[in-house]
């Protein structure tokens, strides 16, 4: 089973995110990726995470589909504008990547390069659309395709955003422009997916739970302050910061979030934000989830 | 500055009578306003529109204090909804006085800098496709650094903006005035051809 055919059947489903490499070495990046092989349902391929300069999600995401692993390609509106988009998409699926995952990405001052002019042509939702007409056949010009693709659409959701029922409605907007699957932004209370739950009539929106495992005392802080969109709680940052040991403490409470998650029943999946591929399995072995198959 | 009346399908469903309340200007003194006026009345009653009345306005009354005492002389209160044929300021500012649905009704292709402009002309962004119609009359193109069309991107942090930490998301402030409606129906993207070949 692939991870659309998982999703979609109901199973709970693992997905991690992995950056690609800042140079031209890729054999640490696949080493990572290779680590979560037959562990994870599929990874997820940053596109020039945190506006730094890498190999593309698109480049990264068809290395590690080489490999054997399903990669969920992403793509953001910052920094190609809506010609580029539909291109890269048509590539993508060229090379046999069939999950992509929908982002407006960061604003370039908040992250390496600065200095960049961020694009913004069309935003996420648009983006979606537009993939979902080069699914029926057409670009975003009317343009008849020769040989049609087909991909399985993703969008992220941010549970954190205030107010919560703002956020649902671009979640509904996301779905109708084509999104089957979200990834949700790393959060720590479950009642605000139970507001979700509630809140959607008629549908049950795909979410896989963002979560993470905090490497050390300046990851904690980078993602407080640095990482737009991120809220962690006061007891969650205090308990981090008063432990001997971060990563330790930071991988009990990852895995008490993760069963909590799963018997909550309120969510379809895990999917690990920024975390390092072995502190992942140390996660998913605690958890009796290493099998793939859970 | 350079204005292009808007194809009347475009604001058509926002109206729901055949009476209207007409702003329109000199295009910051660009334009004869007489001129622009008879276009404005032949492009309304080909559309079978009643017009209400008329407030001109030029760079000298494109200010707050003077559209207030204008208002107070020269506007019919029983108005439900005003089309403005200016720049996309005052479609911005009007629903701050007035209790209609104010509709842009032209888009807004050029702004020179330079020129003596109205206090208004400032917040228009002059993006060539106004919009701001489907967003509470808040100018996204103006407030959203990342000129977002289908709500916030997700970056904000209770409700600020990721880029500038003081500001409230646009998004945020449109839900609270108008609520879940204005987020139904998918905005498309903007047609940047409008503007890329204005000289």
């Amino acid at each position: 089973m692939n991870f659309k055919e998982k999703i979609l059947s109901g199973k709970f489903v693992v997905t991690a995110e992995i950056t690609p490499p800042r140079g031209v070495n890729i054999e640490p990046f696949i080493k990572r990726c290779l680590l979560l092989k037959d562990k994870v349902s599929a990874i997820n391929v940053t596109d020039f995470q945190n506006v730094g300069v890498r190999i593309t999600s698109l480049v990264g995401s068809y290395l590690i589909l080489k490999e054997g692993i399903e990669p969920i390609f992403q793509i953001t509106a910052r920094d190609r504008n809506r010609v580029a988009i539909q291109g890269e998409v048509l590539s993508a699926y060229v090379l046999g990547i069939r999950n992509i995952l929908v982002l407006t990405g960061d604003y370039p001052t908040t992250g390496i390069i600065k200095d960049a002019k961020p694009v913004f042509d069309i935003d996420a939702t648009n983006i979606l659309y537009f993939i979902k007409r080069l699914c029926e056949g057409k670009d975003s010009a009317g343009k008849i395709l020769d040989g049609i693709p087909n991909f399985f659409l993703g969008a992220v959701f941010n549970p954190n955003l205030v107010p919560l029922e703002l956020e649902i409605k671009k979640l509904e907007r996301k779905h109708n422009a084509g999104a089957e699957f979200f990834q949700s932004q790393l959060f720590f209370d479950l009642s605000l997916i139970e507001r979700v739950r509630e809140k959607i009539r008629g549908w049950e929106p795909k979410i896989l739970a963002g979560v993470t495992i905090f490497k050390s005392k300046e990851m904690l802080e980078y993602m407080i302050n640095k990482v737009p969109g991120i809220k962690i709680p006061k007891e969650i940052v205090d308990n981090l910061e008063n432990s001997k040991d971060i990563r330790n403490r930071s991988i009990e409470i990852c895995v008490e979030f993760c069963e909590k998650i799963r018997e909550s029943k309120l969510l379809n999946g895990i999917h690990f934000l920024a975390s390092r591929p072995s502190d992942i399995l140390e996660v998913l072995k605690i958890l009796n989830w290493e099998k793939e198959e859970i | 500055m350079r204005l292009e009346f808007k194809k009347f399908e475009e604001i058509k469903s926002f109206l729901e009578e055949d009476k209207v309340f007409v702003f329109s200007c000199d295009n910051c003194g660009t334009e004869d306003i007489k001129d622009k006026n008879r276009k404005i009345t032949e492009f309304l009653n080909n559309n079978h529109l009643k017009i209400l009345g008329i407030i001109n306005l030029n760079p000298e009354k494109c200010n707050i204090f003077s559209l207030r005492e204008i208002i107070d002389k020269e506007y019919i209160m029983e108005t439900r909804f005003i089309l403005t044929f200016t720049c996309g300021g005052l479609p911005q500012v009007l629903p701050s006085i007035i209790n209609a649905k104010v509709i842009p009704a032209v888009n807004t292709l050029k702004i020179e800098t330079g020129r003596k402009l109205g206090s208004f002309a400032r917040l228009c962004s002059a993006c060539g496709e106004c919009w701001i119609h489907l967003t509470g009359n808040l100018c996204m193109e103006k407030l959203c650094p990342k000129k977002m069309r289908n709500g916030p991107c997700g970056g904000a942090k209770d409700g600020f903006c990721e880029v500038y930490d003081k500001r409230l998301c646009p998004f945020v402030i449109l839900f609270r005035k108008e609520g879940e409606d204005v987020f139904i129906n998918l905005i498309p993207p903007k047609d940047f051809s409008k503007i890329l070949l204005q000289e």
